[in-house]
């Protein structure tokens, strides 16, 4: 295992007795518990060898008492429940703990082909220091196609501390299959819901989390393209979704970031569709082609510039050496 | 639409924002980072030339370097490369670096991270932890509790190996704890852990529970991950190649969002 060592053991401001040194800072009895009340952990040990019990020590000092964030090293410090400061406060009017209903829809990009595979795991978790909350939901989800088009609807109870999966490889799908994974819960707290997307081939996994609009009418990948990583090993594909209900226009630039000359396509895409680029092929081939010398990214821009038109992208690099694949959002 | 344009660089005009990233072995691999200011804007807007990038980099909790990135407008890029730093990183994943984004207000920056695999040229890029500096906002902590990080599936086969790495990017320790939400919804935890300021941590999925290897690969990754900690927490999961070594995931989890 990795260093796990007690920290005292490493600082050199430490005595290593667990006393510090000179300068303060150091060590677990020096470092914050609380940072709403601003309490350490010698302070707590302190109040308690004073008061007696940890419901004592939340009446002294106010711990735990704000953002609750500390529970669970309370809870560890003293071998006591640390109390429920939000018992008895309808959800409402404590920032839903719990469950409350709602329809927060989150959205995120599917692919099976012979390229890759897609699966999709959502989390009903409670957060530790909440403690026994009961979070059960219903969970709706929807797969569209590529046009926009429900292919599969379905829903399910999601009980507390369970995990969705939705998996392309255990679904009749028409191949290949570009879409679109949307998630609704019955509740508006997301919790620990967001969910994440694991892309894989038979060598590789990749994944990141659902792309909710994200409210970014002009995004860019973040990788820089000349004559050279065209004659590599990488190719980059790109992922473009509509969730809205209404067509989008948007425009691809491939810029070159020293000049500016580009190179760019506007089209559109109708409600809840997607659409997959090889970017090598389509994008930066063709602007390097023209600007043979050019370093260039990828600029993708809804044209409206209307954040809440933003398309949601994800951006792919497959390594055709090892056959890899490596992802993320922007 | 409502679009002010920026004023020639004027301190009160201007943010800072943090990120913290690990430092991948250099050994391996050569890193470096990318930021286009002009994302999220809806135009241009003049030519102040108010962003740059500052680096400070730190291994085993020491301060071992720093970089500063060239200035540009919001039409610019800035690459910064980290190949100068190779001798301090070799082999390990132990190396932590923050930057400090000074960027022009209302533009809300990210930077991603990009690292490229010596061997293979496998490339891979994540976006930086931005954490806004050790300034604790109350309502965010209690709302998203952002000390309490979440990351649903766990996907370990023959092939993937999934880890956590725990970035402590503030002048004070903190603890955290790692639990594991399994198939059949139990909640296993590892001991309190405890990380050092400006310091990273990594432990692969079969190092924090290795008792529950066979329950995590018969679960078709029907498992999820939570790392609590003191404060709020800058934490990254990455999946990595086994046979090979080679990254192809580095993602942050996410807040538990009480909203």
């Amino acid at each position: 295992m990795s260093e796990t060592t007690l920290i005292e053991a490493k600082n050199p401001a430490c005595d290593g007795k667990g006393g510090c040194g000179a300068k303060g800072a150091c060590g677990e009895e020096d470092s914050i518990v609380c940072y709403c009340f601003k309490l350490t952990t010698k302070m707590l040990k302190e109040a308690y060898k004073k008061h007696g019990s940890l419901k004592a020590v939340e009446a002294a000092t106010r711990v735990g008492s704000a953002c609750t964030g500390c529970k669970v090293i309370l809870h560890s410090l003293f071998g006591e429940a640390p109390s429920d400061h939000y018992a008895g406060i309808p959800a409402a009017a404590s920032g839903s703990l719990c469950l409350q209903p709602g329809h927060r829809t989150m959205k995120g990009f599917i692919i099976a082909n012979d390229q890759l595979e897609s699966a999709v795991y959502c989390s009903n978790a409670v957060a530790p220091q909440l403690g026994d909350c009961d979070s059960t939901t219903k969970i709706d989800w929807t797969l569209v196609d590529h046009r926009g088009t429900p292919v599969i609807m379905d829903s399910k109870t999601m009980r507390t501390n369970e995990t969705f999966v939705f998996d392309t490889r255990k679904v009749n799908l028409p191949r290949p299959f570009i879409g679109m994974f949307f998630v609704t819960l019955d509740r508006s707290n997301v919790g620990a819901s967001r969910f994440n997307i694991y892309w894989s081939n038979s060598k590789s996994i990749t994944a990141t989390h659902e792309n909710s609009s994200s409210g970014k009418p002009n995004t860019f990948v973040p990788i820089i393209i000349d004559k050279e990583f065209l004659a590599g090993q990488n190719t980059i594909y790109s992922a473009i979704m509509n969730p809205h209900p209404k067509t989008v226009e948007f425009r691809l630039s491939v810029f070159d970031i020293d000049t500016g000359d580009e190179v760019h396509w506007e089209s559109e895409l109708p409600a809840y569709a997607s659409i997959w680029i090889n970017s090598n092929e389509h994008l930066y081939k063709p602007a390097l082609k023209k600007y043979p010398k050019g370093r260039f990214a990828l600029r993708v821009l809804t044209t409206s510039l209307d954040m809440h038109s933003a398309l949601s992208n994800y951006f792919f690099v497959h390594n055709r050496k090892t056959d890899l694949w490596t992802s993320n959002h922007i | 639409m409502d679009i002010q344009p920026y004023l020639e660089y004027d301190p009160s005009k201007v943010a800072e924002l943090q990120f913290a990233a690990p430092l991948l072995p250099t050994k391996e691999y050569s890193t470096f980072v990318t930021n286009f200011p002009g994302m999220n804007c809806f135009e241009p807007y003049g030519t102040s030339g108010n962003f740059f990038l500052s680096f400070t980099f730190y291994r085993g909790g020491k301060k071992v370097g720093e970089l500063h990135s060239n200035h540009v407008d919001e039409k610019g890029c800035i690459q910064s490369f980290f190949d100068e730093f190779t001798d301090f990183f070799p082999e390990s994943f132990d190396g932590l670096v923050i930057t400090h984004y000074h960027f022009a207000l209302n533009v809300p920056p990210e930077l991603y991270v990009s690292a490229v695999h010596k061997k293979t040229g496998a490339y891979v890029a994540f976006p930086a932890s931005a954490y806004m500096g050790d300034t604790i906002y109350i309502e965010g902590h209690a709302r998203h509790l952002e000390n309490t990080m979440f990351w649903p599936g766990i996907v370990a086969n023959e092939h993937s190996q999934e880890s956590v790495i725990i970035l402590n990017p503030y002048d004070v320790p903190f603890s955290y704890q790692v639990s594991l939400f399994l198939k059949d919804r139990k909640r296993e935890q590892t001991p309190i852990k405890k990380i050092r300021p400006f310091s990273s941590q990594t432990f692969s999925i079969d190092e924090l529970f290795p008792n529950y290897r066979d329950e995590i690969l018969a679960s078709d990754g029907m498992c999820s991950l939570c790392v609590a900690a003191q404060y709020k927490v800058v934490a990254l999961i990455m999946f990595k190649n086994r046979e090979t070594g080679i990254i192809t995931t580095i993602d942050h989890p996410h807040s538990y969002g009480m909203y």
